[in-house]
């Protein structure tokens, strides 16, 4: 660790050798007495801190309080300066360039090892708004932001009280970003709390420039294809689960904090089925639960029913679906799987455009489009029923990284079923149950069927505490 | 080192999948050839017998909590006899396991896919098994919860929905006598005695209140006997003496009920959750012969012999029975004597009547030194 | 290890080769099929297949194939489809009379074995069966619309049961099987459902038409909504008449001491006055019981013509109340059974018959 060294000059002179190139750090001296071993250097980055506030109360309460001609100007003089404001003093050279970054002025004292670090820190950011990705009707407007000290403070806010922890590590061997994990002290538990802390340590990352980063390096299962962190851009949602006992996570730089562990469940949840009437909250569960099934069965569904089983149908219905069929020169497997990808093409050009353009690719892809293949022979107006409703029910599920296991697994299982039909469909969803139902999360069953489990997805009680759910350390099995 | 955690819920999941997995279709069939119309009562005597079982396998667990059956073996019998019954056991669960999957790969065959080769059934049911033995028991017994919420749902539903379609009277009764109903009553005290597998997993289970593990054995196994009588009064209710020339009644029972809502067949949606039940079942047994086979041999991890095993059980399953007339009597005429009369009723009573005796021998001892 | 499973979930999705899978393009789907006799070969079968067409509706055509057996006529028909015939979508079976005469069972095995088949197939015979299809073909979906034909002549008019395929199979089931299925009759151009064929087991005997059908309905169908018509009580040529709503049954079956076969049988009706040309108001209690008395005597007189039928004529337990005396007294079943038709034949039929006029419309 390299300390600062007692002369003014050699740290002057390190520091200017160290942030050469560094265009935005401004070295000031102060010297009004043009006394040789009487100055006082500061250093700060010009873009992220209040110039004008520098210059109103640092630069002008300091020369008010400069001592007398002759007299040495030493650290007790920032004392005197500010007798409120928290100013702290080291003579940590990595400690100081850090802080230097983060929007503090650095005051170098002659014939000291200890510079004063004075915060004025004003970064240009976004304004709290609503969140993007959770929209709710009824609850709080307010989302996170990308800085990590507001989001704190709408925690804070929320929940006034002693027993909210907030721990703050930095992370990244060289972008060193404020994590801080949040939990109740009386409710997390603790095994979990030092599981999570090690894993933060563990994590051997460079920099970290979202929490998504570090939610694989989390995971126990970092490879399968379902997430087992959620991620919420939500204040009111991350403090109903830090008082269930679970524990967040927020990132610098990131407005969704990571909440774990997390629960196959929690992925269907939305903050509004405990803010309406229990009725909605019960019922949209539901929904959700069938638009889960939707997304992920339909299309091998059909493929199963109009390739291996249509005496399931009736006479009309099939005879429908089979004069829609006529003329069409593809298989029932081939053209849900190129409607599909359509599908997909277009949701993805969608997202990435600006939203005007956004809109208008998907007129052009759904209506257009649709109407045109199907007018060309290419695909079944059923067919595009179904791809449409399955599109439809993966947006209805509340939590975007939760459709996207879906989205992949969908063709799997059309291209299982293609071959096998229904019994090969069957024995794919076995598989994937299996493997959901292996995952854990932090000790925690990721689904765990029972009757109290039923009541909490329905919504009949609040969820309950989190020590009660740990089933088994993870250590014990091999 | 843990393998596995089962709760209550679980546990009683696991003995109706066991029982009803790949039997509850059989059942009505096998039942009817033997007694005809009093099947039903056959049922009813079986759902008597079946808790007699249920309380030996409990009164097991309350000797032994922490072990399984071949560990009981050797504490019991000594290292010699123990272990022989124990590689007995193994060839047993070995045994009944390619019955159970050659039955799972015919009904499947038969009803969803007639025109794909037999081989096909097999492969995928062993990668599936291979797959669920790999990943481990804690997500079976958990897959078992759901797949048996689904079971019990649809088949409620057939009996609901097949109650219009009743037409033929359980009459007359015992015309034959009582001994065709016991006979009967044997092959369903059979199926009902595999709860006997759940020795093998004594140790994980979790709820410590022994009296809890007993009512749930126990209930469950009463829930088991009376969905499965109330489906052979079902079935014989609506196809009457046909019953007994059907592979699978309950499956034709299913085919008559009509939704003109949705679909026109129901069958297909009930037969997709009996492939869950079938694997769920083929894969728990598979589970036990590799439990007790690590047992046997000491092993520390039961990974490297899963691939092997699942092998050698599959190949004798391929080549159990050439048709389902010879499986259908097997497993209906020389299957429940062979396994009654070894490790679902003779040895288990031997165990416990050696217990019992024990346990009153050291009070007595203990009565005479206490005064 | 993992490689291997890649490689064998590839195997077997090679190795299935999609085998049973057909796309429903390459499919005709049957939707009636008739049952001939054929003096050169054993069966002749009438297919009526649905031809889906992409800008209009689906044409049912029809194609007469030869063969040993059903099967083998149906293997047959590969011939000269461009597509699989599809069975699980036919939803009716027609059978000629000389064809039903050798026993039905053999006809309808292959409709029972196939697991694809539905088993809610309506079977009916009659005297053409490839005079009726050729009919049908201007209906959209033939098999359909004669299924619900028959449905509406058993539901509404009462004649008999619907005799799905299921039905026959649990008739023919029993200890001591009866069975009838729907007649149909091509009248001038439309089928028509014109009474209950009856059969020995099950092979055809005759079918019993009009009044005997009405009073067979009467006794053996569970749910009734036949019609009775009586003349009023003060004129003869004025007419009045009843439909039956309710119905309760209660059948006693029995051997006497001296041997003979004795049957108790006991309805009760609800009726509804449904249309009334007599001139004096019927709707005074007093003239009810004298309606309900005439009313009993009718439908007394319809039911007693049907058993007659079917002991005198036919000699023919239609009815099943042998099985019955089997399901409640198997003892005396078993004395009897070897000579059921004789003992039959001078059984004891005693009819009680009681109605409760409990309607009358919007008018009285």
């Amino acid at each position: 660790m390299e300390k600062l060294s007692t002369s003014l000059e050699k740290n002057f002179k390190f520091f200017q050798q160290r942030l050469n190139h560094c265009e935005d750090v401004e070295f000031r001296i102060l010297n009004p007495y043009k006394e040789k071993g009487n100055e006082i250097i500061f250093m700060y980055c010009e873009n992220i801190i209040d110039e004008m506030m520098v210059f109103e109360s640092l630069f002008e309460k300091i020369i008010q309080h400069y001592p007398k001609k002759n007299e040495k100007i030493d650290q007790s003089i920032l004392k005197d300066v500010f007798p409120t404001t928290s100013i702290f003093f080291s003579d940590d050279v990595q400690e100081i360039m850090s802080y230097l970054f983060y929007g503090f002025c650095i005051i170098l004292f002659p014939d000291s090892s200890k510079a004063g670090l004075v915060c004025y820190s004003k970064k240009s950011f976004r304004q709290v708004g609503e969140p993007q990705s959770e929209v709710v009707i009824r609850g709080p407007r307010e989302g996170f932001v990308e800085v990590i000290r507001t989001n704190i403070a709408m925690v804070r806010s929320k929940l006034p009280n002693a027993n909210l922890k907030v721990r703050l590590k930095k992370i990244g061997t060289e972008s060193k970003t404020f994590t801080a994990v949040i939990y109740m002290e009386n409710k997390a538990p603790l095994d979990t709390l030092q599981k999570v802390l090690t894993r933060l340590d563990e994590i051997d990352i460079e920099s970290i420039h979202e929490s998504g980063s570090i939610e694989r390096r989390l995971e126990e299962h970092p490879f399968s294809l379902f997430p087992q962190i959620v991620h919420t851009e939500r204040p009111d949602k991350l403090v109903s689960d830090v008082m269930e006992g679970r524990i967040a996570i927020i990132v610098d730089g990131s407005p969704h904090a990571l909440i774990l562990p997390s629960t196959f469940k929690m992925f269907l949840q939305a903050s509004e089925d405990y803010y309406e009437r229990y009725w909605l909250g019960a019922t949209l569960r539901v929904v959700r639960i069938f638009a889960f099934l939707i997304a992920l069965l339909l299309p091998s569904f059909y493929i199963g029913i109009t390739t291996f089983h249509l005496e399931m149908l009736p006479t009309e219905l099939a005879l429908a679906i089979a004069m829609q069929k006529e003329g069409t020169p593809f298989s029932s497997f081939f053209e849900a799987l190129l409607m599909e990808v359509f599908f997909e093409l277009l949701r993805e050009a969608g997202i990435r455009l600006p939203m005007p353009v956004g809109s208008a690719i998907s007129i052009v892809g759904g209506l257009v489009i649709g109407d045109a293949a199907i007018q060309a022979g290419i695909a079944s107006p059923a067919m595009v029923i179904v791809v449409a409703l399955t599109g439809i029910a993966s947006f209805a599920i509340p939590k975007y990284s939760f459709a996207i296991p879906l989205r992949i697994l969908r063709f799997g299982l059309m291209i299982v079923t293609s071959f096998l039909g229904l019994f090969g469909l069957m024995i794919a969803i076995i598989a994937i149950f299996i493997h959901i139902t292996s995952l854990s999360s932090f000790g925690v069953p990721y689904l765990e069927l029972s009757f109290s489990s039923f009541k909490e997805m329905f919504n009949f009680v609040r969820p309950s505490q989190l020590k009660n759910k740990i089933k088994y350390k993870e250590s014990e099995y091999q | 080192m843990k393998i596995a955690e089962i709760n209550n819920l679980q546990l009683s999941s696991i003995i109706f999948i066991q029982i009803t997995g790949t039997n509850l279709l059989i059942i009505p069939s096998t039942v009817v050839q033997i007694a005809g119309a009093d099947g039903w009562i056959s049922q009813i005597v079986s759902t008597f017998m079946a808790p007699i079982l249920g309380m030996m396998v409990f009164y097991l667990y309350n000797k032994f909590p922490q072990d399984n059956l071949i560990t009981i073996f050797v504490k019991l019998f000594g290292k010699i006899i123990g272990k022989i019954l124990g590689i007995g056991f193994v060839l047993y669960c070995i045994f009944s396991n390619s019955t159970v999957i050659k039955q799972g790969c015919s009904i499947t065959q038969s009803i969803f896919l007639p025109e794909t080769p037999t081989l096909t059934f097999f492969i995928v049911f062993f990668l599936i098994v291979v797959y669920i033995t790999k990943v481990g028991m804690n997500a079976l017994a958990r897959t078992n919860v759901l797949v048996m919420l689904f079971l019990i749902i649809s088949f409620i539903v057939i009996i609901i929905t097949a109650v219009p379609l009743l037409n033929v009277p359980l009459k007359p009764l015992l015309s034959e006598g009582l001994s065709p109903v016991l006979k009967g009553s044997l092959p369903l005290s059979s199926w009902m005695g595999q709860v006997i597998l759940i020795t093998m997993i004594f140790p994980f289970l979790t709820s410590g209140n022994k009296k809890n593990i007993k009512t749930t054995i126990i209930i469950t196994l009463i829930v088991v006997g009376i969905l499965t009588t109330l489906i052979t009064i079902i079935t014989f209710g609506v196809l009457g003496l046909e019953t007994k020339y059907l592979d699978f009644p309950v499956y034709s029972v299913a085919k008559l009920i009509e939704m003109d809502l949705l679909w026109r067949r129901l069958d297909i949606i009930i037969m997709f959750f009996l492939v869950a039940g079938v694997t769920l079942k083929v894969a728990f047994w598979y589970f036990c012969t590799i439990l007790a086979i690590k047992q046997l041999l000491n092993l520390d991890k039961y990974e490297p012999i899963v691939f092997s095993v699942a092998l050698l059980t599959f190949v004798i399953a391929y080549y159990t029975s050439n048709n389902t007339a010879e499986l259908e009597f097997f497993v209906g005429r020389i299957y429940p004597i062979l396994s009654l009369f070894s490790y679902e009723f003779a040895i288990p009573l031997i165990m416990c009547l050696i217990l019992f005796i024990r346990s009153k021998r050291i009070r007595k001892e203990s009565k005479e030194l206490t005064p | 290890m993992k490689l291997f499973g890649v490689f064998a979930i590839f195997t077997v999705l090679i190795l299935s080769s999609c085998a049973t899978r057909e796309e429903v393009d390459k499919l005709s789907l049957i939707s009636a099929v008739g049952i001939e006799k054929n003096p050169d070969s054993d069966y002749k079968i009438i297919i009526q297949y649905l031809m889906p067409n992409k800008s209009q509706e689906p044409i049912p055509v029809t194609k007469e194939v030869e063969g040993l057996t059903i099967y083998e006529a149906n293997k047959k028909l590969n011939e000269f489809l461009p597509r699989k015939p599809y069975w699980s979508h036919n939803s009716v079976i027609l059978i000629s009379e000389d064809m039903a005469k050798d026993g039905v069972r053999s006809q309808l095995d292959f409709f029972r074995r196939d697991t694809e088949m539905r088993q809610d197939m309506l079977v009916a015979i009659t005297e053409n069966p490839s005079k009726i299809l050729y009919n049908l073909q201007k209906q959209q979906l033939p098999g359909e619309t004669l299924k619900l034909i028959a449905r509406e002549a058993s539901e509404r008019n009462g004649l008999g049961e619907v005799s799905t395929i299921h039905k026959v199979y649990q008739n023919l089931f029993f200890k001591k099987p009866f069975l009838t299925i729907t007649h149909i009759l091509l009248d001038g151009e439309n089928p028509r459902i014109d009474g209950v064929s009856i059969f020995n087991k099950d092979k055809y005997i005759t079918t019993i038409k009009e009044d005997e059908a009405k009073g067979f309905g009467l006794l053996n169908l569970k749910k009734n909504y036949s019609s009775v018509t009586i003349n009023c009580l003060d004129n003869e040529n004025r007419k009045i008449t009843f439909e039956l709503t309710n119905k309760k049954k209660r059948t006693d079956s029995f051997v006497n001491n001296l041997g003979n076969f004795e049957i108790n049988l006991s309805l009760e009706f609800d009726a509804k006055m449904a249309e009334n040309y007599c001139i004096k108001n019927m709707w005074k209690p007093d003239t009810i019981k004298e309606l309900e008395k005439s009313l009993n005597k009718k439908i007394k007189e319809l039911a007693t013509k049907t058993i007659e039928h079917s002991q005198k004529n036919v000699k023919i337990d239609y009815f099943g109340f042998g099985n019955l005396l089997y399901l409640n007294n198997p003892k005396e079943w078993k004395e009897i059974e070897g000579e059921y038709k004789n003992v039959y034949k001078n059984a004891n039929i005693k009819l009680k018959i009681k109605t409760r006029i409990t309607q009358s419309g919007a008018v009285h």
